[in-house]
């Protein structure tokens, strides 16, 4: 009796894990979709359609290619599976099935890429395509020995118009690391839709007129203070805890810069604390912080909602954010219905006799090296995936849809958005972004008439399309003033090494330089740029001084 | 291996009884070893097996290389830990927040257990059971951005009730006092439900007669706390102290990201959020190896030595 | 001496009873002072999720919703991909905690007989892995050696044995079971798992149906290995997903990208996501709570 018992849930117990371990093996079949890979498909699909880049060639790929392409996993809610949707698969209809090739999407979590990119090299299992939009990180990858050389001639056989696009935007310098071509880029159209809106109407109530220098402007941000033109809790200025790569002292930078200033101290990852314009720079927030015009918390919002909370609830005069169409100002006007906006120009936060000098973005987006594990025949078909990508007509269906589903066309010829269409062929999270991000950065209609255009009617809401048109005609007015930032013939280690640590010090320094008493401003500016350059920022100045003067010789 | 000189150690002190071998007692409790196999094979594969990993805190990681092609460096990530200014801060902050979550957030849930087991009314008792428990579902970043609507200085709105009467405002999260303990007692109020859970479990395996016997003997309500529900759960209390001394390096890099702010970086830094720039956003993971080693070898010990100082004074241990 | 005094107050009846109403006042009170507390960003959570996107920007909303409406979870509830998450996350969770609980109870158990050589070894064995782990990259090269990326069993096995929990059950059945009661058993002639499975068990109730919740609760706040392990959507869970979307609207993102042709505020979505998400693991907790009412011990003992 007794060992029966026994016997039979031992039995049972060794039938339990034996399960375990079984559905650990046996559950894959229904999850992993099967590819269609093969090659025995070969002889099925005899190069139906190779695109212009491989003409010559005739046919590109005998035996079928499976290559693995990024795309970030956002987690939107109410899309289809970002590696698997109506999008992906038309890609592989239009592209992948005329040319032999398998294309395959391998989900990025966007909040985990780096680590996930990591585990993907480690494992052996990386995509073809290793990107990142920021440099440095791209840097390491290439440190880490990730990324593979690029063969311009196989460049320029199989993605010409690619290439041809990184060679009219001298994008392709860039990606030169040691002399060797290692990364390739997508383009960026410019966006004239970041601008600094102030009320007009409290300009109006105030008697004064738009502030055309930072003295002018800060009586401005005095007089809405003392009116309290926001209610009891007036705050003139919104301001935020800011990004720690985005502080770039633009109004007290020298004009001209001197180009070794620019190569040591201009960097869009990491703040250089120590330069003379951003202590300049620090200085202003401080007064206008101890003078209650901006935000007494902005070091507690980090993202912005607080200050966009300010701006729409009527409480904040200026406010700087991405225009988007809903969201900022439609709610300001559903609180405050007479609120009226301008533009608020640039120069007003530039101290007399400055220039207004910007930092113009890179010319690239995306930076796009291909995995040093991946074969000839897998590069090439990633080329021809750029290639057929970037033409007009695939980027646009990609963009914008199918024509009387996702978007119609306006009397201008130019597409509007359908932006509540539910069915399969809805584009994913912002006009599939996402996929298209391997050869631009924005839609681009094909001149900058028609991409203000289109800008104005997608980022402004009815009736403050002038704010982006006030905008581009002041970017153009002053583009003669702006600046990028020098280009080094390497990679800068020390930056991918210790950005991450200074973004992080340069937010707590700058919180407590801003909120100090002014008295205390110089002997804590002191301290903290010791503290900075013993962190790391020492040794970024040393190694771009060092690569600047190999340059120079 | 182990087995062999266990049983050689054990043996010493029984003299008296004759020495009998593995194999007597694997045939004597094979039903209780067969048991153990299941987990241990277990924790053998998904435990054990990635532990090895652990040797790249003595290396110069590089992914493509691999674990076992990476250059050996000896002791250089920790010398380069140890040599950093502000890994020092985070260990001093760590240890100041842990140690203060493990004064206040340690018996905290003991109290609601005991104050919950008074309770009479079922209906009452239960659904503030379930209440109590919620803040454990909710993630940091959202109980974060609650608490800074609610303390902020100025449009917070516990410092507007403040300033409504007659008081002044208090910086909850903006000065390094204050924070800490804004953090600790959030802390505390986030797991206190959910730590009471497991006093609650312990609290029902009591024998009632226990209770009856303490009434007869004319105990009141304190005393029975006292004389009999304590003693009661006394060895969970002290098998749960000993594992949270043991965790008194780790942290949550989300609670304390989330709480923290720049202004209290002083004190808001700890091991988990220095880790997270100077090592895995750096993509350096010997470096985040080597710490997350470091706290290990210390909890472990801390553990070690807690255990055995219970079991000195008579309590449960863990072994 | 001490009980002495106590007897004399009993004596005073009324007196021991205003001090025993005034300690139950108090207790009620805090007791409910402290739910209320805990209950709170829960329904400024929910009160965010049924207001409209316009409110909630303007940082409005705090327990009431403002314009009432259910467009959030209109789309949550219409998004096949969060149905087929819950699913697959209920799912993983009921395999993960009875897989979870039975090994525990095979760790637990044998390692309270004394006479078992080599229990400590095997003990710091299992707690040495409450302290170390190997890492993330380690971690899912394991996962890939084993094939099980993307597969359901990547987020049941690895933590599927908690040492933590298997400490808390050895010490309850420890405290719990009297020695006394094993041995008349073995001299009875049961055997160990007979003993495991008729007296240890029935006796542990109050216990095991805490480790449930444990592991049930654990494994469904996790999410860390379902991001890492996890590509193909279907198999996401619910709190992967709530992640990336709680994640994406709150990290800095590089200045590079902060370019976009950015969508409106979220936050209403994010707040139906998470009552979607947390509800069902909650009200889990009542039906489980009934264990710990009501004690297990009383029929148990007898005899």
């Amino acid at each position: 009796m007794k060992q029966k018992l026994t016997k039979t849930l031992s039995v049972f117990l060794v039938l339990v894990l034996a399960a375990v371990m079984f559905t650990a093996c046996g559950k894959t079949g229904k999850d992993t979709p099967t590819t269609p890979a093969g090659s025995d498909k070969t002889t099925s699909a005899p190069t139906a359609a190779p695109t212009a880049a491989a003409q010559d060639d005739g046919k590109v790929f005998k035996n079928r290619v499976t290559i693995q392409i990024p795309v970030y996993d956002r987690g939107v809610e109410g899309q289809a599976p970002v590696d698997d949707n109506y999008w992906t698969r038309w890609i592989q209809k239009e592209f992948g099935d005329k040319n032999n090739i398998t294309v395959e999407y391998v989900a990025i979590p966007r909040t985990d890429e780096v680590n996930k990119f990591n585990m993907l090299l480690a494992a052996g299992d990386a995509p073809d395509i290793i990107f990142h939009y920021d440099f440095p990180a791209a840097v390491a990858y290439y440190d880490a020995g990730a990324i593979q050389k690029i063969d311009i001639d196989m460049l320029k056989k199989y993605a010409p118009t690619y290439y041809q696009k990184n060679v009219d935007l001298d994008m392709l310098k860039y990606g030169v690391l040691n002399g060797e071509q290692y990364f390739i880029f997508a383009s960026r159209p410019t966006a004239y839709n970041y601008l600094t809106m102030i009320r007009q109407d409290w300009l109006d109530k105030v008697n004064m007129s738009m502030p055309t220098n930072l003295e002018e402007y800060i009586n401005v941000l005095r007089a809405f203070r003392d009116n309290k033109l926001g209610g009891p809790n007036t705050i003139p200025l919104a301001h935020r805890l800011p990004y720690p790569n985005g502080y770039f002292a633009n109004a007290y930078r020298p004009y001209p810069i001197p180009e070794e200033e620019l190569a040591l101290y201009s960097d869009l990852s990491v703040v250089a604390l120590t330069w003379e314009p951003v202590k300049q720079n620090i200085k202003t927030d401080n007064l206008l912080y101890n003078e209650k015009l901006i935000s007494q918390n902005f070091a507690l919002d980090s993202d912005g909602t607080k200050a966009k909370a300010d701006f729409v609830n009527g409480v904040a005069g200026v406010y700087g954010d991405y225009l988007t169409k809903q969201g900022i100002i439609d709610v300001l006007l559903s609180n405050v219905p007479d609120a009226k906006l301008s533009l608020l120009p640039a120069t007003a936060g530039v101290p007399k006799g400055g220039v207004p000098a910007e930092r113009a973005y890179w010319p690239f987006g995306m930076i796009i090296g291909f995995n040093s594990a991946s074969s000839e025949d897998e590069v090439k078909a990633t080329m021809m995936l750029l290639e057929w990508m970037i033409q007009p007509d695939n980027l646009f269906t990609l963009q914008n849809g199918i024509e009387g589903k996702t978007y119609t066309i306006g009397d201008d010829g130019l597409p509007i958005a359908i932006g509540d269409y539910k069915g399969e062929e809805r584009l994913n999270y912002n006009s599939n972004k996402d996929l298209w991000c391997l050869v631009i950065e924005g839609k681009d209609y094909g001149s900058p008439e028609a991409n203000l255009k289109v800008q104005k009617t997608t980022y402004a809401p009815d009736g403050f399309e002038f704010l982006i048109q006030d905008r581009y005609e002041e970017c153009v007015a002053n583009q003669k003033y702006w600046y990028t930032d020098f280009l080094f013939d390497t990679g800068i280690s020390a930056v991918s090494e210790y950005k991450a640590i200074l973004q992080e010090k340069f937010q707590e320094f700058y919180t407590q330089l801003v909120m100090c008493p002014p008295s205390e401003f110089e002997t804590l500016y002191e301290k903290y740029c010791k503290e900075y350059l013993d962190a790391g920022f020492q040794k970024i100045i040393d190694e771009k001084k060092a690569v600047y003067e190999r340059m120079k010789k | 291996m182990g087995t062999q000189t266990m049983v050689h150690k054990t043996a010493k002190p029984k003299s008296n009884k004759p020495k009998r071998g593995f194999m007597y007692y694997c045939k004597r409790d094979w039903q209780l070893y067969l048991l153990l196999v299941f987990p241990i094979t277990m924790v053998i594969i998904f435990k054990y097996f990635p532990m090895a990993g652990l040797i790249i805190a003595f290396k110069d990681y590089k992914i493509l290389k691999g674990f076992m092609g990476s250059e050996w460096v000896g002791f250089k990530n920790f010398v380069e830990i140890f040599s950093n200014k502000d890994f020092y801060r985070a260990l001093r902050n760590t240890l100041t927040l842990n140690g203060l979550d493990l004064l206040f957030g340690f018996p905290m849930p003991i109290i609601l257990a005991i104050m919950l087991n008074e309770i009479r009314t079922l209906w009452f008792k239960k659904v503030n059971q379930t209440l109590l428990y919620l803040p454990h579902f909710l993630s940091w970043v959202i109980i974060a951005g609650v608490a800074y609507q609610l303390f902020q200085p100025g449009t917070g709105m516990i410092n507007i009730l403040l300033r409504n009467a007659g008081l002044s405002e208090v910086p909850f999260l903006t000065e390094n006092t204050h924070w800490i303990f804004s953090y600790v007692l959030i802390g505390v109020w986030q797991s206190m439900g959910w730590g009471s859970i497991i006093y609650l479990a312990a609290i029902t395996g009591i024998n009632p007669e226990l209770y009856d016997s303490a009434t007869i003997d004319g105990a009141g309500r304190w005393g029975k706390i006292r004389y009999v529900t304590l003693p009661g759960i006394r060895s969970t209390i002290t098998i749960i102290l000993i594992i949270n001394l043991g965790r008194i390096m780790g942290s949550s890099f989300e609670r304390a990201n989330s709480l923290g702010n720049p202004i209290v970086k002083e004190v808001s830094s700890v091991i988990a959020t220095y880790v997270y720039s100077a090592g895995i956003q750096a993509q350096k993971y010997s470096l985040t190896t080597a710490v997350g080693l470091f706290q290990s070898v210390v909890g472990l010990i801390l553990v070690l030595i807690s255990d055995w100082i219970s079991k000195r004074i008579g309590d449960e241990g863990l072994l | 001496m001490p009980s002495n005094q106590k007897k004399i107050k009993h004596s005073f009846y009324t007196k021991s009873k205003i001090v025993d109403r005034a300690a139950d006042i108090f207790i009620y009170f805090t007791i409910a002072f402290l739910a209320i507390l805990c209950v709170l960003p829960f329904v400024h959570v929910l009160a965010k999720s049924l207001s409209s996107d316009a409110k909630v920007t303007s940082q409005l909303v705090y327990l009431i919703p403002k314009d009432f409406n259910l467009r959030a979870y209109r789309s949550v509830i219409g998004d096949p991909s969060m149905i087929l998450s819950l699913w697959q996350t209920v799912k993983v969770t009921v395999i993960f905690t009875a897989l979870g609980m039975f090994l525990t109870i095979c760790a637990a158990y044998p390692l309270t007989r004394k006479r078992l050589k080599g229990r400590n070894i095997i003990s710091v064995f299992f707690i040495i892995t409450l302290y170390f782990s190997g890492g993330i990259i380690p971690d899912y090269l394991l996962m890939h050696r084993l094939g099980l990326l993307n597969k359901t069993a990547s987020l049941i096995l690895p933590l599927a044995f908690s040492a933590y929990n298997m400490i808390i059950m050895k010490t309850s059945i420890q405290t719990t079971v009297p020695d006394s009661l094993e041995e008349s058993a073995l001299l009875d002639g049961a055997n160990d798992i007979r003993i495991l499975v008729q007296i240890v068990l029935p006796l542990c109730k109050p216990i095991l149906a805490t480790l449930c919740l444990f592991y049930a609760v654990g494994r469904w706040n996790a999410y860390q290995d379902s991001v890492f392990y996890i590509t193909r959507q279907p198999l996401y869970l619910l709190q992967h997903k709530l992640n990336l979307l709680i994640q994406t609207t709150n990290t800095t993102l590089t200045a590079a990208e902060a370019q976009p042709d950015t969508v409106t505020n979220p936050e209403v979505i994010k707040s139906a996501c998470i009552i979607f998400a947390t509800l069902p693991i909650v009200i889990v907790y009542p039906f489980v709570q009934k264990y710990f009412v009501k004690g297990v011990m009383i029929g148990a003992v007898k005899g």
